[in-house]
C-alpha cells in the first residue's frame, strides 16, 4: 500500500475538519469545534486499482493568535485548500496560504474546495473570482461537509493529479 | 525506579530512548492511552515502533535528529497534536525532543486533561472574531445596497431632494460630492463621525474626500485607480487625528452620465472602531498571560507603542525595565514546570505590588518581564528603581514546600534619549539585560551607546563568521610548547586565527565567544580538528615529530557525533591517535562532567591524550581530575603572569606540579614571557612552558626551523 501524506489549509472555521470527519467517518456535526496543532486521521483509498493510505494533517486554521510550524508541510504530497464560500475573506487566506505553500515547496498537487456550497443564500463569492482563479490554474471544487456533496469526490480528484 | 516508572505513566507520559532503526525503547511503564491506541499486543521488552503508529511523531523525529545532533535549549516540543483511539476518543498529545548525557530521548505526553482550559480560550476567541466578521459583512451589505439605491435615483434625475429625506435617518453615514469633493449632501451620521467645526448648518466637508484617499492610500495604494475608472471603491482603514482616531469602512460608488462621465460619488461611511479594537472579552484571552495573569507580549506591544506615541505628542518620558529572571531554565528543570509557573506568578505579584498603578507591567513569556514607567517633563534617575526591583525578586520565595534565592537580570532603556520607536527601545533595553547578565547577573544596566557598539560587533561578526569557513578567511597558527627535559616530539598549539577580508585580524577573543553562542562553534570545531590533524600529519611526514594539541569546546564535546568526528579526522588524515591532544577548559565541563568524561574515555583510550587547560582558574576541583581521564594540566597564565613577584602564585603553581606529578600528570605553563618566570618553571619541575618567550604562534612554515632549533635553544636566559 502506498502511503501520502496530505494536508488541509484554510482559515478558521472553514469546515477543515468537518470535511475530515465526513470524509474518514461520514458524520457531521453542525458545532463548531476549533482545532488546536493538527488533527491527523487515516484513510484507505482505492484508485485505479491501487491501494493508497492517506495521512490526513488538519492543520489548524490559520488566524492572528497562533503561529504556524512550517515544518509540519514537510513530505506533503498534496493540499486541500479549504474555502468557506460564506466568508470571501477565507479566500483571501487560501490564496496567502498558496503563495506561502509555493514559496516554500514549489508546485505541490492541491485543490480549492469550496465548502458549505449548501448555504446557496449565504453564498458570498462572486463567480469573477471564482473564473479568475481558475484561469490562474486553481482547480476548484464546491463541497458540502453537511450533505457529504463532492467529498469523496475531492480526496479523490487530489489523489489522482498526486498520482498523475 | 519503579515507583519513578509508575509515576511517569500515571502522569501521562512515556519515555522512549531512541537508538538508530525504527525500533525505541520504553523506559518507563507504558500509559493507559498508549495502551488504547495501539491495537496490537505490546512487546513485553518495551520495545515500540512508535513511528510507525503515530505518523505525526515519525515525522517529528526528523527534526529531533537535527536537535539530537546539535541540542539547541534543553528539548524541542513537536506542539500539540490529536489522534483518535481505538474507542473514537480524542487524545490531546505533544512530543519532546531530550538528550540526557548520551541518550537520546523522545517524551511522548498525554495533554487531555489539561488540554480543555486551553482549547475554550482558543474556541472563544475564534467564535468572537467570527461573530465580528459577521458584522463586518452585514454591514458591507448594508452599505451596498444603500449605494446602488442612491446611485439608481442620481442617475435617474439628478434629483438630490428625492434622495435627502431617504439617507436623513439612516444609520449609515452618507455624502453625495461631485468628483472634486465638494459636497452636495450629507446626513446627521456623518456628522456624528466627522463633527463640524462651528455652525453645522454651514458644513461642507468639502476636503473630507481628499482626506479619505490620502489615509487609504497607505493600505490600499491602488485607490485612485480605481476612481479614476468610474469603478466602485471600499475599504477599511483609519481615519482623523489623535483622540478623534477611529476606523472606518467606506464605500465610494461613482454615479455616470450618459457619456459614462462622473457626475457624482456616492459616499457610505460606517465607524468600525468597536469591531476593530478586540473587544473585552477577546483581549481577556488574547492580551493576557494565563500563569501571571498579566498583559503578554502582544498587550506590551500595543501598549509601548501608544504610550511612546503619546509621550512624543505631550513631552513625556517613558522608562522600559526589561526584566529577566536568572537561571529560571534550572529552576524549571530541577523542580518541574509547575513550581515554574508558580515562581513566576508569585514574581510577578510582587512586581506588580512595588510599582505604581500608573505603572505597566507585562509578561513577556517565559521568564522575561517589562515594566514601563512614565513620567512628566523631567526624567528620574532610573537607577534607584532598578535597584528596589532586583531586590524585591531577590526576597526569599516559597515554592511547593522549596524555598528559592532567586535573581534577575535588569536592563533598562528610556524614551527618547535611547530609542525613539517601540522596537528599538525594546531592543537596547534587551542589549542592556543581556549586559547586565554578561557581568554575573543580579544586575542592572542602563543602556548606552557603546552596548549599541558591542552589539552591531558581535551582529556584523556573527553575519560574517558564516562565510568565513566558506571563503577560505580561517587558519591555524600553531604555538610549540617547549619540553624543559628531554623529548623527542615537538608539542604545539592549535590556534584559529581569522583573517578578515575588510576587517583585517580578528581577535579570537572576539568571534569564538559568538561561534559558541551560535553554534557556529560545531563546523569551525571540526574544521580546525582535521586541520591540524592533516598538518601534524604533514610534519610527521617531513620528519618533524610533532604531538599537536586542539582545543576543544563545550557544545563539541556535547555534540552526540564529537567522539565519531574526531576519530575520522584521525583516519582521513592518517594521524597517529597518539599524536593528538584535545585541550578542555573547566568550564567546559562545568555542567556535563559525566557526560564530558563519557565521550572523552573512548579517546583516550584509542591513544590521544587530554589536557586540562587554565587549570587553576575555574573551580579547580579535585573532582574533575579524579573522574575526568587527564594526562596534562595547563596552570592558567594569570598565575604564571604574577611570578616572580607573588608569593601565593608563586606557591600555587608548585603545588599544582607537584600534584599533577604525584597523579602522574604532566604539567604545562602557558604565558610565560619572561626568563624569572621561565627559571622558577624549571626549579618547580614544570615539565613543559609555552609563550611568547621562547615562541610566539607561528605559520606551519616556520615549525621545521623550530623543531632544527631545539637541540641549540638555550633556556637559560
Amino acid at each position: 500500500m502506498v502511503v501520502k501524506k496530505i494536508c488541509m489549509m484554510g482559515a478558521f472555521a472553514v469546515g477543515k475538519t468537518s470535511l475530515v470527519r465526513r470524509f474518514v467517518h461520514s458524520i457531521f456535526s453542525e458545532t463548531y469545534q476549533t482545532t488546536i496543532g493538527v488533527m491527523i486521521s487515516k484513510k484507505q483509498l482505492s484508485l485505479d486499482g491501487q491501494e493508497f493510505e492517506l495521512i490526513i494533517w488538519d492543520l489548524e486554521g490559520r488566524d492572528e493568535f497562533t503561529e504556524f510550524r512550517s515544518s509540519y508541510l514537510r513530505g506533503v504530497s498534496g493540499v486541500l485548500f479549504v474555502v468557506d464560500v460564506t466568508r470571501p475573506q477565507t479566500l483571501t487566506v487560501v490564496r496567502q496560504l498558496r503563495e506561502e505553500l509555493h514559496d516554500q515547496l514549489g508546485n505541490v498537487p492541491a485543490l480549492i474546495l469550496l465548502n458549505k456550497s449548501d448555504l446557496v443564500d449565504q453564498w458570498r463569492i462572486d463567480t469573477d473570482t471564482l473564473e479568475q482563479l481558475e484561469q490562474e490554474g486553481c482547480t476548484l471544487l464546491r463541497t458540502s461537509a453537511k450533505t457529504g456533496a463532492n467529498v469523496e469526490e475531492g480526496f479523490q480528484a487530489l489523489l489522482r493529479s498526486m498520482t498523475a | 525506579m519503579m515507583l519513578f516508572s509508575q509515576l511517569l505513566s500515571d502522569m501521562g507520559m512515556l519515555v522512549l530512548e531512541c537508538k538508530p532503526g525504527p525500533v525505541m525503547t520504553a523506559l518507563n511503564r507504558i500509559p493507559d492511552w498508549f495502551v488504547q491506541m495501539h491495537s496490537a499486543p505490546l512487546p513485553v521488552d518495551g520495545s515500540l515502533d512508535v513511528a510507525a503508529i503515530f505518523p505525526f511523531v515519525a515525522h517529528f523525529l526528523e527534526d529531533a535528529e537535527a536537535f539530537w545532533r546539535h541540542p539547541n535549549g534543553s528539548r524541542m516540543g513537536s506542539g500539540v497534536w490529536t489522534e483518535l483511539d481505538e474507542q473514537g476518543n480524542q487524545h490531546q498529545l505533544e512530543a519532546y525532543a531530550l538528550r540526557y548525557q548520551d541518550s537520546q530521548l523522545l517524551l511522548l505526553v498525554d495533554l487531555t486533561a489539561s488540554f480543555d482550559a486551553r482549547h475554550q480560550i482558543y474556541q472563544r476567541a475564534r467564535e468572537i472574531a467570527l461573530e465580528q466578521e459577521r458584522l463586518v459583512m452585514s454591514m458591507q451589505r448594508q452599505q451596498r445596497k444603500l449605494q446602488l439605491q442612491l446611485q439608481g435615483l442620481l442617475a435617474q434625475d439628478d434629483a438630490l431632494a428625492s434622495i435627502t429625506e431617504r439617507i436623513r435617518q439612516h444609520t449609515s453615514a452618507v455624502m453625495v460630492c461631485r468628483p472634486d469633493g465638494s459636497v452636495e449632501l450629507l446626513n446627521q451620521a456623518l456628522l456624528d463621525i466627522y463633527p463640524a467645526d462651528g455652525n453645522a448648518g454651514a458644513r461642507t466637508q468639502p476636503s473630507l474626500l481628499q482626506q479619505w484617499v490620502n489615509e487609504a492610500e497607505a493600505l490600499y495604494p491602488e485607490i485612485h485607480r480605481v476612481m479614476e475608472s468610474g469603478a466602485s471603491w471600499e475599504g477599511e482603514f483609519e481615519s482623523g487625528a489623535g483622540r478623534s482616531k477611529k476606523w472606518v469602512r467606506l464605500l465610494i460608488g461613482p454615479v455616470l452620465n450618459e457619456q459614462q462621465q462622473i457626475t457624482h460619488l456616492v459616499c457610505v461611511a460606517n465607524d468600525i472602531s468597536g469591531l476593530r479594537e478586540p473587544s473585552a472579552e477577546l483581549e481577556r484571552v488574547t492580551d493576557y498571560d494565563l500563569t501571571t495573569q498579566l498583559p503578554n507580549r502582544r498587550h506590551f506591544w500595543r501598549a509601548i507603542t501608544r504610550a511612546i506615541d503619546e509621550c512624543r505628542a505631550s513631552g513625556e518620558k517613558l522608562m522600559l525595565f526589561y526584566l529577566d529572571v536568572d537561571y529560571f531554565k534550572r529552576i524549571n528543570e530541577s523542580l518541574d514546570h509547575q513550581a515554574g509557573d508558580m515562581l513566576l506568578g508569585t514574581l510577578s505579584s510582587r512586581l506588580r505590588r512595588n510599582i505604581k498603578k500608573t505603572d505597566f507591567i507585562a509578561h513577556l513569556g517565559g521568564d522575561e518581564f517589562a515594566l514601563m514607567l512614565r513620567t512628566a517633563q523631567r526624567q528620574p534617575d532610573p537607577v534607584p528603581i532598578a535597584e528596589r526591583l532586583l531586590k524585591v525578586v531577590r526576597q526569599p520565595l516559597v515554592v511547593d514546600g522549596h524555598t528559592l534565592n532567586v535573581t534577575a537580570s535588569l536592563g533598562i532603556a528610556c524614551f527618547p534619549e535611547h530609542g525613539n520607536d517601540a522596537v528599538g527601545l525594546m531592543k537596547r533595553a534587551d542589549l542592556a539585560m543581556y549586559h547586565a547578565k554578561q557581568r554575573g547577573r543580579d544586575q542592572h544596566q542602563l543602556f548606552n551607546r557603546s552596548l549599541d557598539e558591542v552589539f552591531i560587533g558581535r551582529t556584523l561578526i556573527q553575519k560574517d563568521l558564516g562565510n568565513a569557513l566558506a571563503g577560505g578567511e580561517l587558519h591555524l597558527v600553531y604555538q610549540p610548547q617547549i619540553c624543559l627535559g628531554a623529548n623527542a616530539y615537538l608539542r604545539l598549539e592549535a590556534l584559529l586565527r581569522w583573517q578578515h577580508p575588510v576587517r583585517g585580524l580578528i581577535s579570537p577573543a572576539l568571534f569564538i565567544p559568538v561561534a559558541e553562542e551560535s553554534g557556529l562553534i560545531n563546523p569551525i570545531g571540526h574544521w580546525v580538528m582535521e586541520q591540524a590533524c592533516r598538518q601534524a600529519r604533514q610534519f610527521m611526514d617531513s620528519n618533524v615529530p610533532v604531538v599537536m594539541s586542539v582545543n576543544v569546546s563545550a557544545r563539541q564535546l556535547q555534540a552526540a557525533d564529537f567522539v565519531q568526528k574526531v576519530q575520522q579526522a584521525l583516519q582521513d588524515t592518517g594521524l597517529d591517535p597518539s599524536q593528538l591532544e584535545l585541550e578542555i577548559t573547566e568550564t567546559t565541563l562545568l555542567d556535563n562532567l559525566e557526560s564530558g568524561a563519557q565521550a572523552l574515555r573512548p579517546l583516550q583510550e584509542l591513544g590521544v591524550s587530554i589536557a586540562l587547560d587554565d587549570f587553576g582558574s575555574g573551580f579547580s576541583s579535585l573532582n574533575y581530575l579524579k573522574n575526568l581521564p587527564v594526562d596534562r594540566l595547563k596552570i592558567d597564565q594569570v598565575f604564571i603572569r604574577e611570578i616572580p613577584h607573588d608569593e601565593e602564585s608563586k606557591t600555587i603553581t608548585a603545588s599544582v606540579v607537584k600534584l599533577a606529578h604525584e597523579l602522574h600528570l604532566t604539567v604545562v605553563a602557558e604565558g610565560v614571557e619572561t626568563w624569572d618566570q621561565l627559571h622558577f618553571l624549571q626549579g618547580i619541575g614544570c615539565d613543559y612552558v609555552q609563550g611568547f618567550l621562547l615562541f610566539r604562534p607561528l605559520p606551519p612554515e616556520d615549525i621545521g626551523a623550530v623543531f632544527a632549533s631545539l637541540g641549540s635553544l638555550r633556556l637559560d636566559g
